[in-house]
């Protein structure tokens, strides 16, 4: 359900008398919710927002006009005269220095913006709670496996791809005792076929154990949602469909509770809508109860299933308990198997975290690095600000120095500093919402799709209370120091005609120096990072994923359940289609695979090598990810042959079984020999000839490893078990863009069944270049921040060269006149320069080398100390602090030697 | 004019009242206009207009049922009163007899 903009609502909420606030926001939510249906969510909002400004000015003015007594108006005609002057005042001054008012207002605006884009970034995904009561008791279970199995090691792989589950026997054996947990809710997600108005859709289902939605707090739109009976083996079978799918696919029908809805060839009735929920996937359509089993603790089947599982924990309970609870059901499991006997079977553990935790858990690296990259932006904004506002007050000196020895008070002083302090923070912190808010908008374009949480961040109430507060703390730490450190300047200063030039650095010099020292630092230290990022970036796109995306076209097929108990039907289906997309003559070659690159991971097992001795420990035993193919496939997704043969129609269910290793399994268990012509044993006595070697191929994101990989032919293998391994689709060649053969296909699908139409249809490539999207977003956040640092830290150096050489005017044109040539002059500008970027250069770099591994999470293909990372950043520092010298150079080389002699 | 004359949008709010029967609250009133004379009205606007109406008893509220498309917010219905039936009586005749015959000289006017 989209809700009105939170701001706005919020307040206008605040702003309205309580005895019209309902009536008002009543009739506007109302109207609201029509303009969402008919226009969609974001003109409605924009609507809203201006019917919300209309309502306040048009209330204002009323108002104004009603309590418009003579005395009222003088009052305030008073009052506000008296303001207006202080801050014109204000104004006036900063118009009258307008460069500098520009650079600190800019220098505000970017620094609150960025930053209140990441806290609110980092408050919607992070900090705030989940959008379900009593949050923090929400929990989720998960098994995780002793690192030193096999299939710890396979789950190792299937985890970075994000799911962690429970055994159904461990939540049998966990439900049966639990004493700190309510209702154990299990749920899997899967693809559905639903039979709509307009067509078969496949959609994204979840099926849920019957409490999912008590146990969430969540609330239907239209009718129920699941309750305990749904659970019930045999209840009707019920749904509940999600408010997207209502309004898109079944046209908002209000008599949409009580239908009929076939999925999955089931028919449902449809008992309830739900608004969009993010959990535990966004986009789920349909809702079904779960009906599973749980079988007893007992030795270890063959089939055993895994799901997703939520609780809450009850009262007063702790997550230390549910904790022990779990390792506990753990344990009674590896006892009841015979295998444990031989300690072949370790234990494995309970893992208990918070829904929150769990939620952002893989994202939590990059968010503190952020975080993190937002400080060092706003201290280098604000280091900023006082060397500027530092600046402005020693122009200022003698004026203050004369009115201090007329007896004026330091308050009377300071206040228009301040005021002019004030008016800064106000400009850079109404902009900088603005910017944020605009940042924000944009997040959902380029923000990475694994960001948890990501519908839940907007520009809230929250984010302008920081920026409103950032700008405070910012206008305090930069405006108040230097506020009072300005009166304290001497008598003194009033007699001395010129700023004295003994060549002896005055305090205010120290602090200019330490400050710009400072600024280059923070510029050095977010220069590191965004390089950091930028080189993994690069790293990661240079990786060879082991095939030729370009022209490449992956599918899949939904086929009914059925089809599980019509052995070979698969089967058929894919050979005529693979039959019918080689004779169009746009298609190179098409092939089928159980394992479809940058999808879910594959199936994975153990194996053996003929002629030597069995493994002792389930380390060394070899292992691969086992992927079924046709002859076609390689060549599909382009990955070459490197020795041996492809696979053939040849290679069919009555010649010599078959089969092909790839790069990374010879390297594990096959260095320095020859695996073709050498024999691999599977399960049930199968065993294969290696025929080939394949190019190494990455299975999931670059950034992880290729795995080992043993293909063989599908023609080979019993069907039931390609069934069961099957977790991919078809891969196509084209000669053009892969996307003209979409109609083909689909067409030569329905022809061969009509049940079992193709979806996620994509280019391989733009699969491929989804997974850079994180890195790419990383980049850019910290290439801003760099930057931002970068040209305060410019301003700060030029700033102060300008001001030293326009103190030691004198200093040049003696030089000259005794003789010094041109380069002479500029290398005293260039090495104050120089010296003034390498120590603030020196600090930021040991400081960047000490903070990097927080970032280790983030980074590929590089060390966070990685040398020609800081030397670029150092390189870079010393060429921009080299060209800020430039000006200021060229100024002191105007000094007409006469003219200084005579100010001498 | 005397004070409980009716202002232009007041006049419109209470022939809308008239036009949809009975009870009504604000939703309906601002759609009616708005589609009657083919142009947004200020929501302020007609909210004071109301108010106004109510204060010189030409209206009378109660508040209604509070509904979840609202967002669990209650509904201030209006009723028209007899007062007000006859202030726009009172009114359509004043207006009737002020158009009385110029609606032809308006028109060559305007050609």
């Amino acid at each position: 359900m989209s809700r009105p903009p939170r701001l706005a609502s919020h307040w206008l909420e605040r702003s309205l008398h309580p005895d019209e606030r309902d009536e008002l926001l009543g009739d506007l939510q109302e109207q609201f919710e029509r303009r969402v249906a008919l226009d969609g969510p974001s003109r409605a909002r924009r609507w809203y927002w201006r019917q919300a400004l209309g309502l306040a000015w048009g209330f204002a003015r009323e108002r104004r006009d009603v309590i418009s007594t003579a005395h009222e108006r003088r009052r305030g005609h008073w009052a506000v005269s008296n303001l207006a002057l202080d801050w014109t005042y204000a104004w006036r001054s900063l118009r009258a220095s307008r460069s500098f008012a520009v650079v600190a207002i800019l220098t505000l605006t970017f620094g609150i913006g960025l930053s209140t884009a990441v806290f609110s970034l980092v408050d919607g995904v992070l900090l705030a709670p989940l959008p379900y009561p009593d949050p923090d008791r929400l929990v989720r279970l998960a098994e995780l496996l002793p690192p030193t199995t096999v299939r710890s090691r396979m789950q190792a792989v299937a985890d970075s791809a994000q799911h962690s589950s429970l055994s159904d026997v461990a939540i049998g054996a966990w439900l049966g005792t639990t004493r700190s947990l309510d209702t154990l809710t299990p749920m899997s997600t899967g693809s559905r076929r639903v039979d709509t108005p307009h067509g078969v859709e496949q959609v994204d289902g979840a099926e849920v154990g019957s409490a999912f939605f008590g146990l969430l707090g969540a609330r239907p739109v239209l009718g129920r949602v699941l309750v305990q009976s749904d659970g019930d083996r045999n209840a009707a079978p019920s749904t509940v469909i999600s408010e997207r799918l209502w309004r898109s696919l079944f046209d908002a029908r209000a008599d949409i509770v009580g239908s009929s809805v076939a999925i999955d060839d089931t028919t449902y009735t449809v008992v309830g809508v739900v608004p969009e929920m993010t959990f535990p996937e966004t986009g789920i359509a349909v809702w079904t109860a779960g009906h599973w089993q749980w079988p007893p603790i007992g030795p270890r089947r063959m089939f055993s299933v895994s799901l997703d599982v939520i609780a809450r924990l009850r009262p007063g309970a702790t997550l230390d308990q549910a904790r022990a609870e779990g390792a506990d059901v753990m344990k009674r499991i590896a006892l009841a198997d015979p295998a444990f006997a031989d300690g072949t079977v370790p234990i494995s553990t309970a893992r208990v975290r918070t829904l929150r935790d769990d939620l952002t858990a893989p994202v939590h690296g990059a968010l503190v690095t952020l975080v993190v990259g937002m400080v060092l932006v706003l201290a280098a904004a604000a280091v900023n600000l006082a060397g500027l506002l530092l600046a402005r007050g020693t122009a200022r000196q003698r004026e203050i120095a004369v009115r201090l020895a007329l007896g004026a008070s330091r308050w009377r002083l300071v206040r228009p500093l301040l005021l002019e302090q004030g008016l800064l923070s106000a400009i850079g912190a109404a902009v900088g919402a603005i910017v944020a808010w605009w940042i924000l908008r944009s997040l959902r374009a380029i923000a990475p799709p694994d960001l948890p949480r990501l519908s839940e961040v907007h520009f809230s109430i929250t984010s302008l209370a920081f920026a409103a507060g950032g700008a405070l703390a910012l206008g305090l730490v930069s405006g108040l120091w230097p506020a009072w450190y300005l009166p304290g300047a001497s008598l003194r200063q009033l007699t001395a005609t010129r700023v004295s030039d003994d060549g002896q650095a005055g305090s205010g010099d120290r602090t200019r120096r330490t400050l710009v020292a400072t600024q280059v630092a923070l510029a050095a230290i977010l220069l590191v990072g965004a390089a950091l990022i930028g080189r993994t970036l690069v790293a990661l796109l240079q990786v060879n994923p082991g095939y030729d995306p370009k022209g490449v076209l992956t599918l899949q097929v939904a086929w009914p359940d059925g089809w599980l108990r019509q052995p070979g039907r698969e089967g058929r289906f894919f050979n005529g289609l693979l039959a019918r997309l080689e004779q169009n003559p746009d298609v190179a070659a098409a092939g089928v695979s159980t394992t479809l690159p940058l999808l879910q991971v594959g199936y994975g097992g153990t194996f053996s090598i003929v002629g030597r001795p069995k493994p002792e420990t389930p380390e060394d035993t070899p292992m691969a990810i086992r992927n079924a193919i046709t002859p076609g496939y390689l060549k599909a997704v382009g990955t070459h042959i490197l020795r041996g043969r492809d696979f053939t129609l040849g290679d069919s269910s009555t010649s010599e079984k078959v089969a092909i290793v790839d790069e990374a399994l010879v390297r594990a268990y096959f260095p320095g020999e020859d695996p073709v012509g050498q024999h691999i044993g599977w399960s049930a006595g199968r065993v294969f000839t290696v025929v080939g070697v394949a190019e190494g191929a990455h299975q999931g994101p670059m950034s992880e490893p290729v795995q080992p990989t043993l293909y063989m032919a599908a023609a080979q293998l019993p069907d039931i078990l390609v069934f069961n391994m099957f977790t991919g689709g078809v891969a196509v060649r084209t000669k053009s863009d892969p996307m003209n053969i979409v109609p083909f296909a689909r067409t030569a699908a329905r022809e061969l069944e009509p049940d079992a139409p193709i979806y996620d249809v994509m280019r391989l490539e733009d699969r491929l270049n989804q997974t850079f999207v994180g890195p790419r977003f990383y980049a850019i956040a910290l290439g801003l921040f760099a930057l931002l640092a970068l040209s305060t830290a410019i301003l700060g150096v030029y700033g102060i060269l300008a001001y030293l050489v326009e103190r030691r005017r004198v200093e040049f044109g003696v030089r000259r006149a005794l003789g010094a040539d041109e380069r002479q002059i500029s290398w005293l500008v260039l090495r104050e320069s120089l010296r003034l970027s390498g120590t603030g250069l020196a600090v930021g770099l040991v400081t960047a080398a000490s903070g990097a591994s927080l970032m280790r999470s983030l980074l590929f293909g590089v060390r966070p100390v990685d040398p020609l990372t800081f030397a670029g950043a150092a390189s870079l520092i010393v060429v921009v602090a080299a060209g800020a010298a430039w000006f200021p150079s060229l100024r002191a080389l105007r000094v007409d030697p006469a003219e200084a002699l005579r100010m001498e | 004019m005397s004070r409980s004359a009716l202002g232009d949008l007041e006049h419109l709010v209470l022939l809308a009242f008239v036009r949809l029967g009975d009870e009504s609250y604000g939703v309906p009133i601002l759609e009616e206009i708005a589609t009657r004379t083919g142009r947004p009205v200020s929501r302020a606007a007609v909210y004071i207009a109301l108010r106004r109406l109510e204060a010189k008893g030409l209206l009378r509220s109660r508040l209604g049922e509070a509904t979840p498309e609202r967002g669990g917010r209650a509904k201030r219905y209006f009723r028209i009163t007899r007062a007000g039936l006859r202030q726009l009586q009172t009114s359509r005749q004043a207006l009737v007899k002020m158009w009385d015959r110029i609606e032809a000289r308006l028109d060559r006017g305007r050609s």
